[in-house]
Protein backbone atom coordinates (compact mmCIF):
# COMPACT_ATOMS: atom_id res chain seq x y z
CA UNK A 1 0.00 0.00 0.00
CA UNK A 2 2.37 2.42 0.86
CA UNK A 3 3.90 1.47 -2.67
CA UNK A 4 0.95 2.64 -4.11
CA UNK A 5 0.89 5.96 -2.61
CA UNK A 6 4.46 6.46 -3.67
CA UNK A 7 4.58 5.77 -7.45
CA UNK A 8 0.83 7.72 -7.32
CA UNK A 9 2.02 10.78 -4.89
CA UNK A 10 1.80 13.60 -7.14
CA UNK A 11 -1.78 12.34 -8.69
CA UNK A 12 -2.46 11.97 -4.95
CA UNK A 13 -1.87 15.32 -4.32
CA UNK A 14 -3.54 16.71 -7.29
CA UNK A 15 -6.78 14.45 -6.31
CA UNK A 16 -6.61 15.65 -3.10
CA UNK A 17 -7.06 19.30 -4.03
CA UNK A 18 -9.78 18.50 -6.86
CA UNK A 19 -11.63 16.48 -4.07
CA UNK A 20 -11.36 19.18 -1.61
CA UNK A 21 -12.06 21.92 -3.60
CA UNK A 22 -15.28 19.76 -4.88
CA UNK A 23 -16.53 19.15 -1.24
CA UNK A 24 -15.60 22.67 -0.45
CA UNK A 25 -18.48 23.80 -4.13
CA UNK A 26 -21.12 21.17 -2.56
CA UNK A 27 -21.35 22.49 0.86
CA UNK A 28 -21.24 25.89 -0.17
CA UNK A 29 -23.77 25.57 -2.86
CA UNK A 30 -21.19 26.45 -6.04
CA UNK A 31 -22.19 24.92 -9.12
CA UNK A 32 -18.29 24.31 -10.97
CA UNK A 33 -20.16 26.70 -13.76
CA UNK A 34 -23.94 28.43 -13.85
CA UNK A 35 -26.60 28.22 -16.53
CA UNK A 36 -24.84 30.07 -19.20
CA UNK A 37 -28.54 32.36 -19.43
CA UNK A 38 -27.51 33.78 -16.11
CA UNK A 39 -26.22 37.42 -15.95
CA UNK A 40 -25.10 38.70 -12.31
CA UNK A 41 -25.76 41.93 -11.14
CA UNK A 42 -27.78 43.84 -13.98
CA UNK A 43 -28.78 46.17 -12.79
CA UNK A 44 -25.17 48.08 -11.96
CA UNK A 45 -23.03 46.72 -15.05
CA UNK A 46 -26.26 48.38 -17.53
CA UNK A 47 -25.36 44.29 -19.51
CA UNK A 48 -29.16 43.62 -19.52
CA UNK A 49 -29.84 41.69 -22.63
CA UNK A 50 -33.55 42.39 -21.93
CA UNK A 51 -36.10 44.82 -22.54
CA UNK A 52 -37.73 46.34 -19.64
CA UNK A 53 -35.55 45.66 -16.51
CA UNK A 54 -34.43 48.93 -16.18
CA UNK A 55 -37.81 50.49 -16.11
CA UNK A 56 -39.04 48.06 -13.49
CA UNK A 57 -38.66 49.29 -9.80
CA UNK A 58 -37.44 46.77 -6.87
CA UNK A 59 -39.90 46.43 -4.04
CA UNK B 1 29.03 -29.70 -10.81
CA UNK B 2 29.63 -26.36 -9.31
CA UNK B 3 31.63 -26.42 -5.46
CA UNK B 4 28.94 -25.14 -3.17
CA UNK B 5 28.28 -24.75 0.32
CA UNK B 6 31.36 -23.25 0.77
CA UNK B 7 31.76 -19.87 3.43
CA UNK B 8 34.23 -18.25 0.59
CA UNK B 9 35.36 -18.68 -3.22
CA UNK B 10 37.90 -21.56 -3.26
CA UNK B 11 41.40 -21.01 -4.35
CA UNK B 12 41.81 -20.08 -8.29
CA UNK B 13 44.45 -22.98 -10.12
CA UNK B 14 45.93 -22.75 -13.44
CA UNK B 15 46.42 -25.30 -16.13
CA UNK B 16 47.99 -25.71 -19.35
CA UNK B 17 46.56 -26.19 -22.52
CA UNK B 18 47.19 -29.31 -23.51
CA UNK B 19 47.72 -28.06 -27.64
CA UNK B 20 49.18 -24.61 -27.07
CA UNK B 21 50.48 -24.29 -23.25
CA UNK B 22 48.72 -21.33 -22.45
CA UNK B 23 48.09 -20.75 -19.13
CA UNK B 24 44.22 -20.62 -18.41
CA UNK B 25 42.90 -19.62 -14.84
CA UNK B 26 40.45 -22.27 -13.41
CA UNK B 27 38.21 -20.20 -10.56
CA UNK B 28 36.34 -23.31 -9.25
CA UNK B 29 38.56 -26.08 -9.84
CA UNK B 30 36.71 -29.15 -8.53
CA UNK B 31 33.49 -27.94 -10.22
CA UNK B 32 34.19 -27.20 -13.55
CA UNK B 33 34.48 -29.79 -16.20
CA UNK B 34 34.98 -27.91 -19.40
CA UNK B 35 37.14 -24.94 -19.92
CA UNK B 36 38.14 -22.74 -23.22
CA UNK B 37 41.91 -21.87 -23.77
CA UNK B 38 41.96 -18.12 -24.03
CA UNK B 39 45.18 -18.81 -26.68
CA UNK B 40 43.91 -21.65 -28.94
CA UNK B 41 40.03 -21.93 -28.28
CA UNK B 42 40.23 -25.17 -27.63
CA UNK B 43 37.09 -26.55 -25.20
CA UNK B 44 39.03 -28.77 -23.15
CA UNK B 45 37.20 -31.12 -20.75
CA UNK B 46 39.03 -32.91 -17.72
CA UNK B 47 38.17 -36.40 -17.16
CA UNK B 48 39.78 -38.81 -14.98
CA UNK B 49 42.54 -37.87 -13.01
CA UNK B 50 42.18 -34.40 -13.92
CA UNK B 51 43.34 -35.67 -17.38
CA UNK B 52 42.57 -32.41 -20.02
CA UNK B 53 41.54 -33.56 -23.15
CA UNK B 54 40.91 -31.31 -25.93
CA UNK B 55 37.00 -32.23 -27.28
CA UNK B 56 36.39 -29.25 -29.81
CA UNK B 57 37.17 -26.14 -31.23
CA UNK B 58 35.52 -23.41 -29.48
CA UNK B 59 34.78 -20.36 -31.66
CA UNK B 60 36.36 -16.73 -30.33
CA UNK B 61 33.87 -14.38 -28.96
CA UNK B 62 32.86 -11.56 -31.69
CA UNK B 63 32.76 -8.76 -28.57
CA UNK B 64 34.78 -9.00 -25.22
CA UNK B 65 32.88 -9.39 -22.20
CA UNK B 66 31.69 -5.86 -20.18
CA UNK B 67 32.32 -7.71 -17.06
CA UNK B 68 35.73 -9.60 -17.09
CA UNK B 69 36.36 -13.04 -16.29
CA UNK B 70 37.54 -13.56 -12.69
CA UNK B 71 35.09 -10.69 -11.71
CA UNK B 72 33.53 -10.85 -8.29
CA UNK B 73 30.59 -8.69 -6.75
CA UNK B 74 27.86 -8.46 -4.57
CA UNK B 75 24.87 -8.59 -6.60
CA UNK B 76 21.29 -8.94 -5.09
CA UNK B 77 22.59 -10.69 -1.60
CA UNK B 78 24.81 -13.02 -3.37
CA UNK B 79 28.80 -12.91 -3.76
CA UNK B 80 29.41 -13.44 -6.91
CA UNK B 81 32.08 -14.24 -9.64
CA UNK B 82 32.13 -14.40 -13.30
CA UNK B 83 33.66 -17.26 -14.67
CA UNK B 84 32.49 -18.10 -18.04
CA UNK B 85 30.99 -16.02 -21.32
CA UNK B 86 29.02 -17.46 -23.58
CA UNK B 87 27.67 -15.69 -26.99
CA UNK B 88 24.43 -17.59 -28.10
CA UNK B 89 21.90 -16.95 -30.92
CA UNK B 90 18.13 -18.28 -31.63
CA UNK B 91 18.60 -21.60 -34.16
CA UNK B 92 15.84 -20.46 -36.57
CA UNK B 93 17.00 -16.65 -36.59
CA UNK B 94 19.86 -14.25 -36.26
CA UNK B 95 18.80 -13.21 -32.77
CA UNK B 96 21.81 -13.31 -30.76
CA UNK B 97 22.51 -12.55 -27.02
CA UNK B 98 25.15 -13.23 -24.55
CA UNK B 99 25.18 -14.73 -21.03
CA UNK B 100 27.85 -14.48 -17.46
CA UNK B 101 28.03 -17.60 -15.87
CA UNK B 102 28.29 -16.15 -12.30
CA UNK B 103 29.42 -18.87 -9.76
CA UNK B 104 28.79 -18.85 -5.93
CA UNK B 105 30.53 -20.62 -3.14
CA UNK B 106 26.92 -21.33 -1.22
CA UNK B 107 24.18 -21.83 -4.70
CA UNK B 108 26.55 -22.79 -7.20
CA UNK B 109 25.41 -21.25 -10.89
CA UNK B 110 23.49 -17.96 -12.00
CA UNK B 111 23.72 -15.91 -14.83
CA UNK B 112 23.04 -12.23 -17.00
CA UNK B 113 21.63 -12.89 -19.83
CA UNK B 114 21.88 -9.29 -22.45
CA UNK B 115 20.19 -8.64 -25.08
CA UNK B 116 20.39 -5.39 -26.98
CA UNK B 117 21.18 -4.12 -23.86
CA UNK B 118 18.92 -5.18 -21.33
CA UNK B 119 20.35 -7.57 -18.71
CA UNK B 120 18.18 -10.08 -16.98
CA UNK B 121 19.38 -12.18 -13.62
CA UNK B 122 19.03 -15.49 -14.32
CA UNK B 123 18.56 -18.56 -11.66
CA UNK B 124 17.19 -21.77 -10.86
CA UNK B 125 15.75 -23.72 -8.26
CA UNK B 126 19.22 -23.15 -5.82
CA UNK B 127 18.44 -19.54 -5.78
CA UNK B 128 14.81 -19.53 -5.85
CA UNK B 129 13.29 -23.00 -4.76
CA UNK B 130 9.89 -22.93 -5.25
CA UNK B 131 10.43 -22.97 -9.20
CA UNK B 132 10.97 -26.70 -8.54
CA UNK B 133 7.19 -26.68 -7.90
CA UNK B 134 6.54 -25.75 -11.84
CA UNK B 135 5.83 -28.69 -13.74
CA UNK B 136 5.62 -29.06 -17.86
CA UNK B 137 3.03 -28.60 -19.63
CA UNK B 138 2.51 -26.75 -22.97
CA UNK B 139 0.74 -23.67 -21.53
CA UNK B 140 0.84 -20.52 -23.24
CA UNK B 141 1.29 -19.58 -19.90
CA UNK B 142 2.47 -20.09 -16.50
CA UNK B 143 1.24 -19.51 -13.08
CA UNK B 144 4.18 -18.60 -10.60
CA UNK B 145 3.98 -17.23 -7.00
CA UNK B 146 0.77 -15.77 -7.93
CA UNK B 147 1.92 -14.19 -10.72
CA UNK B 148 0.78 -15.10 -14.10
CA UNK B 149 3.30 -15.24 -16.86
CA UNK B 150 2.36 -15.02 -20.36
CA UNK B 151 4.59 -16.94 -23.38
CA UNK B 152 6.28 -14.43 -25.11
CA UNK B 153 9.07 -16.26 -27.22
CA UNK B 154 9.89 -20.15 -27.76
CA UNK B 155 13.26 -20.89 -29.74
CA UNK B 156 15.93 -23.30 -29.76
CA UNK B 157 19.57 -21.62 -28.20
CA UNK B 158 22.65 -22.57 -30.08
CA UNK B 159 26.46 -21.52 -28.94
CA UNK B 160 28.01 -19.41 -30.76
CA UNK B 161 31.31 -18.71 -29.12
CA UNK B 162 32.36 -18.85 -25.25
CA UNK B 163 35.66 -18.30 -22.79
CA UNK B 164 35.59 -19.37 -19.58
CA UNK B 165 35.43 -22.32 -17.74
CA UNK B 166 31.63 -24.63 -17.54
CA UNK B 167 30.42 -28.03 -15.69
CA UNK B 168 28.40 -28.95 -18.74
CA UNK B 169 29.10 -29.32 -22.60
CA UNK B 170 27.54 -25.78 -23.36
CA UNK B 171 28.94 -26.59 -27.27
CA UNK B 172 26.66 -29.30 -27.67
CA UNK B 173 24.14 -28.19 -26.10
CA UNK B 174 20.52 -27.24 -28.10
CA UNK B 175 17.93 -26.34 -25.66
CA UNK B 176 14.31 -25.57 -26.51
CA UNK B 177 13.74 -22.77 -24.89
CA UNK B 178 10.40 -20.74 -23.78
CA UNK B 179 10.09 -17.38 -22.25
CA UNK B 180 6.74 -16.58 -20.23
CA UNK B 181 6.98 -12.64 -18.93
CA UNK B 182 5.66 -10.73 -16.44
CA UNK B 183 7.85 -8.12 -16.14
CA UNK B 184 10.45 -7.38 -14.31
CA UNK B 185 10.14 -11.18 -14.41
CA UNK B 186 10.72 -13.82 -17.09
CA UNK B 187 10.35 -17.21 -16.52
CA UNK B 188 12.35 -19.92 -19.06
CA UNK B 189 11.59 -23.46 -19.56
CA UNK B 190 14.52 -25.72 -21.47
CA UNK B 191 13.71 -28.77 -22.83
CA UNK B 192 16.02 -31.63 -24.79
CA UNK B 193 18.91 -30.88 -22.64
CA UNK B 194 21.56 -33.51 -22.91
CA UNK B 195 21.02 -36.08 -20.33
CA UNK B 196 17.32 -34.71 -19.06
CA UNK B 197 14.40 -35.88 -20.28
CA UNK B 198 11.91 -33.05 -17.69
CA UNK B 199 12.17 -29.74 -17.91
CA UNK B 200 14.41 -27.33 -16.38
CA UNK B 201 12.79 -23.92 -15.23
CA UNK B 202 14.75 -21.14 -14.45
CA UNK B 203 13.84 -17.49 -13.12
CA UNK B 204 14.92 -14.23 -14.64
CA UNK B 205 14.65 -10.61 -12.92
CA UNK B 206 15.27 -7.38 -14.40
CA UNK B 207 18.50 -5.57 -13.75
CA UNK B 208 19.79 -2.01 -14.51
CA UNK B 209 23.28 -1.75 -16.13
CA UNK B 210 23.93 0.72 -13.27
CA UNK B 211 22.93 -2.21 -10.51
CA UNK B 212 25.42 -4.36 -12.10
CA UNK B 213 28.34 -1.65 -12.86
CA UNK B 214 28.31 -0.96 -9.05
CA UNK B 215 27.83 -4.19 -7.88
CA UNK B 216 30.81 -5.41 -10.05
CA UNK B 217 32.99 -2.11 -10.09
CA UNK B 218 32.36 -1.55 -13.59
CA UNK B 219 32.25 1.47 -15.77
CA UNK B 220 28.74 2.02 -16.53
CA UNK B 221 29.69 3.67 -19.98
CA UNK B 222 31.14 0.24 -21.28
CA UNK B 223 27.37 -1.10 -21.13
CA UNK B 224 25.40 -1.59 -24.17
CA UNK B 225 23.34 1.12 -24.89
CA UNK B 226 19.44 -0.42 -24.45
CA UNK B 227 17.69 -0.62 -28.01
CA UNK B 228 13.96 -0.99 -27.92
CA UNK B 229 11.67 -2.28 -24.71
CA UNK B 230 13.19 -5.53 -23.19
CA UNK B 231 11.29 -8.68 -22.97
CA UNK B 232 10.60 -7.77 -19.14
CA UNK B 233 11.61 -4.80 -18.20
CA UNK B 234 9.56 -3.13 -15.90
CA UNK B 235 7.25 -0.42 -16.98
CA UNK B 236 7.15 2.42 -15.27
CA UNK B 237 3.60 3.51 -16.90
CA UNK B 238 2.59 0.04 -15.91
CA UNK B 239 3.66 0.92 -11.78
CA UNK B 240 1.79 4.37 -12.29
CA UNK B 241 -1.27 2.80 -14.23
CA UNK B 242 -1.58 0.46 -11.53
CA UNK B 243 -0.86 2.56 -8.61
CA UNK B 244 -3.53 5.08 -9.82
CA UNK B 245 -6.14 2.10 -10.72
CA UNK B 246 -6.37 0.92 -6.50
CA UNK B 247 -6.81 4.64 -6.21
CA UNK B 248 -9.61 6.12 -8.31
CA UNK B 249 -12.06 3.74 -6.79
CA UNK B 250 -11.43 4.96 -3.64
CA UNK B 251 -11.60 8.53 -5.07
CA UNK B 252 -14.89 7.95 -6.37
CA UNK B 253 -16.33 6.50 -3.36
CA UNK B 254 -15.06 9.85 -1.37
CA UNK B 255 -16.42 11.90 -3.90
CA UNK B 256 -20.13 9.97 -3.28
CA UNK B 257 -19.63 10.58 0.42
CA UNK B 258 -18.75 13.50 0.50
CA UNK B 259 -22.32 14.61 -2.21
CA UNK B 260 -24.17 12.60 0.21
CA UNK B 261 -22.68 14.57 3.55
CA UNK B 262 -23.39 17.92 1.51
CA UNK B 263 -27.02 16.43 0.77
CA UNK B 264 -27.16 15.21 4.53
CA UNK B 265 -25.98 18.71 6.13
CA UNK B 266 -27.91 21.20 3.63
CA UNK B 267 -30.61 19.35 2.47
CA UNK B 268 -32.97 20.56 -0.72
CA UNK B 269 -35.75 22.85 0.25
CA UNK B 270 -38.25 24.84 -2.27
CA UNK B 271 -38.75 27.93 -1.80
CA UNK B 272 -41.18 28.52 -4.71
CA UNK B 273 -43.23 26.35 -6.38
CA UNK B 274 -46.56 28.87 -7.87
CA UNK B 275 -48.47 29.26 -10.88
CA UNK B 276 -48.63 32.84 -12.02
CA UNK B 277 -51.44 34.33 -13.66
CA UNK B 278 -50.15 36.54 -16.62
CA UNK B 279 -51.73 39.33 -18.85
CA UNK B 280 -51.10 40.05 -21.91
CA UNK B 281 -50.23 43.96 -22.36
CA UNK B 282 -51.77 44.95 -25.52
CA UNK B 283 -49.76 48.29 -25.73
CA UNK B 284 -46.87 45.99 -27.03
CA UNK B 285 -46.57 43.00 -29.19
CA UNK B 286 -45.98 40.01 -27.95
CA UNK B 287 -45.57 41.32 -24.15
CA UNK B 288 -47.36 40.58 -20.78
CA UNK B 289 -47.48 42.22 -18.19
CA UNK B 290 -44.29 42.31 -15.81
CA UNK B 291 -45.06 41.22 -12.09
CA UNK B 292 -43.26 40.86 -8.97
CA UNK B 293 -43.07 37.57 -6.90
CA UNK B 294 -43.50 37.41 -2.79
CA UNK B 295 -40.57 37.25 -1.09
CA UNK B 296 -38.84 34.21 -0.03
CA UNK B 297 -35.41 33.88 2.17
CA UNK B 298 -32.35 31.79 1.57
CA UNK B 299 -30.89 31.25 5.02
CA UNK B 300 -27.60 29.34 4.42
CA UNK B 301 -24.66 31.22 3.39
CA UNK B 302 -24.26 30.38 0.12
CA UNK B 303 -26.40 28.50 -1.94
CA UNK B 304 -27.55 27.11 -5.20
CA UNK B 305 -31.27 27.40 -6.78
CA UNK B 306 -32.84 25.56 -9.56
CA UNK B 307 -35.29 27.18 -11.24
CA UNK B 308 -37.59 25.29 -13.48
CA UNK B 309 -39.93 27.36 -15.35
CA UNK B 310 -42.70 25.82 -16.94
CA UNK B 311 -45.78 27.12 -19.21
CA UNK B 312 -48.73 25.20 -21.09
CA UNK B 313 -47.62 26.82 -24.10
CA UNK B 314 -49.05 24.91 -26.98
CA UNK B 315 -47.45 24.81 -30.72
CA UNK B 316 -45.83 28.27 -29.33
CA UNK B 317 -43.28 29.74 -27.60
CA UNK B 318 -42.56 32.05 -24.18
CA UNK B 319 -39.51 33.52 -23.18
CA UNK B 320 -39.19 35.55 -20.13
CA UNK B 321 -37.09 37.61 -18.17
CA UNK B 322 -36.37 36.13 -14.64
CA UNK B 323 -34.72 38.85 -12.39
CA UNK B 324 -33.72 37.38 -9.14
CA UNK B 325 -33.22 40.38 -6.44
CA UNK B 326 -31.72 40.64 -3.15
CA UNK B 327 -33.83 43.09 -1.13
CA UNK B 328 -31.25 44.13 0.96
CA UNK B 329 -28.95 45.06 -1.45
CA UNK B 330 -30.66 45.11 -4.57
CA UNK B 331 -28.05 42.48 -6.15
CA UNK B 332 -29.66 40.81 -8.70
CA UNK B 333 -29.03 37.73 -11.09
CA UNK B 334 -31.13 38.00 -14.58
CA UNK B 335 -31.92 34.52 -16.52
CA UNK B 336 -33.44 34.50 -20.08
CA UNK B 337 -35.22 31.47 -21.07
CA UNK B 338 -37.08 30.03 -24.43
CA UNK B 339 -39.75 27.93 -24.15
CA UNK B 340 -40.95 26.28 -27.46
CA UNK B 341 -43.40 23.65 -27.80
CA UNK B 342 -44.48 21.92 -31.39
CA UNK B 343 -45.97 19.08 -32.16
CA UNK B 344 -48.17 17.59 -34.87
CA UNK B 345 -49.21 14.99 -37.27
CA UNK B 346 -47.56 14.18 -40.51
CA UNK B 347 -46.92 11.57 -42.87
CA UNK B 348 -49.06 9.01 -40.78
CA UNK B 349 -46.84 9.86 -37.49
CA UNK B 350 -47.08 12.45 -34.85
CA UNK B 351 -44.00 14.59 -33.67
CA UNK B 352 -42.84 16.50 -31.01
CA UNK B 353 -40.43 19.32 -30.88
CA UNK B 354 -39.18 21.54 -27.82
CA UNK B 355 -40.84 21.41 -24.60
CA UNK B 356 -43.40 23.19 -21.70
CA UNK B 357 -39.96 23.72 -19.37
CA UNK B 358 -36.69 24.89 -19.19
CA UNK B 359 -34.17 24.48 -16.30
CA UNK B 360 -31.44 27.62 -14.49
CA UNK B 361 -28.91 26.70 -12.20
CA UNK B 362 -27.35 29.71 -10.08
CA UNK B 363 -24.24 29.46 -8.20
CA UNK B 364 -23.35 31.24 -4.63
CA UNK B 365 -26.10 32.71 -4.12
CA UNK B 366 -25.79 34.23 -0.57
CA UNK B 367 -28.19 34.23 1.81
CA UNK B 368 -30.87 36.91 2.34
CA UNK B 369 -34.23 37.89 0.85
CA UNK B 370 -35.37 37.62 -2.35
CA UNK B 371 -38.10 37.93 -4.72
CA UNK B 372 -38.16 37.89 -8.44
CA UNK B 373 -38.98 40.36 -11.29
CA UNK B 374 -40.60 38.31 -13.88
CA UNK B 375 -41.12 39.69 -17.25
CA UNK B 376 -43.01 37.36 -19.67
CA UNK B 377 -43.15 37.34 -23.67
CA UNK B 378 -45.02 35.02 -25.58
CA UNK B 379 -46.40 34.05 -29.24
CA UNK B 380 -49.54 33.23 -27.45
CA UNK B 381 -51.29 35.95 -26.09
CA UNK B 382 -54.01 33.84 -24.69
CA UNK B 383 -51.94 32.24 -22.29
CA UNK B 384 -52.58 32.62 -18.71
CA UNK B 385 -50.23 30.96 -17.00
CA UNK B 386 -46.58 30.55 -15.63
CA UNK B 387 -45.33 28.19 -13.17
CA UNK B 388 -41.94 28.74 -11.41
CA UNK B 389 -40.51 26.30 -9.34
CA UNK B 390 -37.09 27.11 -7.04
CA UNK B 391 -34.93 24.29 -5.17
CA UNK B 392 -32.26 25.87 -3.05
CA UNK B 393 -29.39 23.31 -2.07
CA UNK B 394 -30.21 21.32 -5.09
CA UNK B 395 -27.68 18.22 -5.62
CA UNK B 396 -25.32 19.55 -8.26
CA UNK B 397 -24.96 16.74 -10.29
CA UNK B 398 -22.63 18.56 -12.98
CA UNK B 399 -19.90 19.08 -9.96
CA UNK B 400 -20.17 15.43 -9.45
CA UNK B 401 -19.41 14.34 -12.66
CA UNK B 402 -16.65 16.82 -13.58
CA UNK B 403 -14.83 16.01 -10.50
CA UNK B 404 -14.56 12.01 -11.21
CA UNK B 405 -13.66 12.92 -14.90
CA UNK B 406 -11.11 15.00 -13.37
CA UNK B 407 -9.76 12.22 -11.49
CA UNK B 408 -10.07 10.17 -14.19
CA UNK B 409 -7.96 11.64 -16.84
CA UNK B 410 -4.31 11.26 -15.25
CA UNK B 411 -5.61 7.59 -14.96
CA UNK B 412 -6.60 7.36 -18.46
CA UNK B 413 -3.02 8.53 -19.33
CA UNK B 414 -1.79 6.05 -17.47
CA UNK B 415 -3.54 3.25 -18.91
CA UNK B 416 -2.82 4.78 -22.37
CA UNK B 417 0.35 5.09 -21.59
CA UNK B 418 0.74 1.74 -20.05
CA UNK B 419 -0.73 0.05 -22.87
CA UNK B 420 1.29 1.49 -25.53
CA UNK B 421 4.32 0.79 -24.18
CA UNK B 422 3.61 -3.02 -23.65
CA UNK B 423 1.94 -2.28 -27.36
CA UNK B 424 5.77 -2.05 -28.21
CA UNK B 425 7.33 -4.72 -25.83
CA UNK B 426 4.73 -7.59 -27.55
CA UNK B 427 6.30 -6.35 -30.82
CA UNK B 428 9.16 -8.71 -30.65
CA UNK B 429 6.78 -11.19 -30.07
CA UNK B 430 5.40 -13.93 -31.95
CA UNK B 431 2.23 -14.57 -29.36
CA UNK B 432 1.44 -10.77 -28.63
CA UNK B 433 -2.24 -10.99 -27.40
CA UNK B 434 -2.42 -7.11 -28.66
CA UNK B 435 -2.23 -8.07 -32.61
CA UNK B 436 -5.90 -9.89 -32.49
CA UNK B 437 -6.88 -6.14 -32.08
CA UNK B 438 -5.13 -4.29 -34.81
Amino acid sequence: MISTFKSARIYLIFALLIVGYYAYSMFNGIAFWESSTVTRNTEYNNNSRVRGVHAFYHK
Amino acid sequence: MATINLNAFPYSDEVACPKCKNIVTLYDPEGSEYIVCTSCHSFIRFIANDTLVIQKYAPPVNQQPVIRLGSVGFFRGYDFKVIGYIEKKEKAAGYAWREYILYNYEKGYANFAEYDGHWTFVAGKEFYPSLEKLSDRSWNFIEYEENEYNLFNKYTAMTTALIGEFDWDILFEQAKTSEFVAPPNIVYKEQDKPGTSTADFYLGKYAEPAEIAEAFKIDINLFPQKVGIGANQPSVHAKRWLAVGKIVPVLVILVALVGFAASVIKPELQVMDNDYFIVSDSTKVNEFKPFITPSFELKDNSSALDFLIKSDIDNNWLETTVVLVNEKNNQSWEVTESIEYYHGYEAGESWTEGSQEANVLLSDIPNGKYHLNIYPASGDTTNKNIHINILANPVIWRNVWVTILLLCLYPLYAWYRMRNYEKQRWMNSDYSPYEAEE
